[in-house]
């Protein structure tokens, strides 16, 4: 009697695989952290310019060494990234995102820096993709490939930073590669008059006995 | 300046670490991340951000950052990828450890 075996369908997501917009994704990512610790400034060069095309050619080659073979779509994925880093840079909306990371106004950059902060009785762990220190702000950028995820996990990174820095400038923004749009989700205004206290060389200790 | 500290085997390794780094380095500045903590495996890498959450906690802490904490095969991995102008995926690990050891060359001032 032959045996029958009933296996029922595992999804990629339970085998870890990956599917293409995954590793598009990653590797856009890569990259695009890769052009803003860069020491030159990479963002002003021509994307028709010979030194982008190499620059370009040079990161992707470094993002899909991370990819064990077999990955049969790599020269795809290659063509596809080299095709939205052109689009992008050809954009409106890169002037905006150029504004933003301004080299004079930065002070570090700081790559998927990890923090955490406690709710209720849990510790939520947290991963942003960067936070740009400037002069007189903090900057959180998410990158995504398209625009549509979960909302909250920006939420998160504000409060991370909110909790830290309550007296800063903090500004999230959400990058989103395909099509290009730098929107900014959310926002907190610093507070001068508890950054300033009435006297100098007050001591914090004291500060609510005015 | 330390550069060596002696963890004697009779005490808990990874929760003596974790009393040491925090001697050193506050988990609400954002000095700490630019701090690398490399681990042997990604299990005790792991165990050491748990710890330093312990201590946040007991010390009122309720946000922070975390240092920079892999494991060595990642550790190996990113900067052979980051330092090598054409990394290849096909290269074994062994041969990753060498980009890593000729940085160190380069750079003798680390020792």
């Amino acid at each position: 009697m032959p045996v029958k075996l009933n296996q029922g369908k595992v999804s990629l997501r339970v085998l870890k695989e990956k599917t293409d917009y995954i590793i598009l994704g990653e590797i856009l990512h890569y990259i695009w952290e890769n052009f803003l610790i860069a020491g030159k400034d990479f963002f002003s060069l021509s994307p028709d310019s010979e030194e982008f095309k190499k620059k370009v050619e040079l990161y992707i080659k470094k993002a899909l060494a991370f990819y064990q073979e077999p990955l049969p779509q790599r020269k795809n994925i290659s063509e596809k990234v080299k095709e939205i880093i052109e689009k992008i840079f050809k954009s409106n909306e890169f002037g905006n995102f150029k504004e933003l990371i301004k080299k004079e106004d930065i002070v570090a950059i700081y790559r998927e820096p990890e923090g955490f902060f406690k709710e209720d009785s849990d510790f939520l762990d947290l991963r942003p993709d960067i936070i740009i220190k400037k002069k007189d702000e903090w900057i959180i950028l998410e990158l995504k490939l398209h625009k549509e995820f979960d909302k909250t996990q920006l939420e998160n990174y504000y409060t991370l930073l909110k909790k830290i820095f309550p007296n800063d400038n903090i500004k999230v923004y959400l990058i989103s590669f395909e099509p290009f749009k730098v929107e900014l989700i959310y926002y907190q205004k610093a507070n001068v008059d508890e950054k300033m206290s009435s006297y100098p060389t007050q001591l914090p200790l004291f500060k609510n006995f005015n | 300046m330390k550069r060596c500290l002696l963890i004697p085997p009779s005490s808990h390794f990874l929760k003596t670490l974790t009393n040491l780094f925090l001697d050193k380095y506050s988990l609400n500045n954002p000095n700490i991340l630019k701090v690398w903590c490399i681990f042997p495996t990604k299990r005790a890498g792991l165990y050491f951000k748990n710890y330093l959450k312990e201590k946040a906690e007991l010390k009122k802490i309720r946000a922070g950052f975390f240092p920079k904490v892999q494991s060595l095969e990642e550790f190996v991995e990113n900067l052979y990828t980051d330092l090598t102008d054409f990394p290849s995926p096909q290269v074994p690990d062994v041969l990753k450890v060498f980009a890593f050891l000729g940085v160190l060359k380069k750079k003798k001032s680390f020792f």
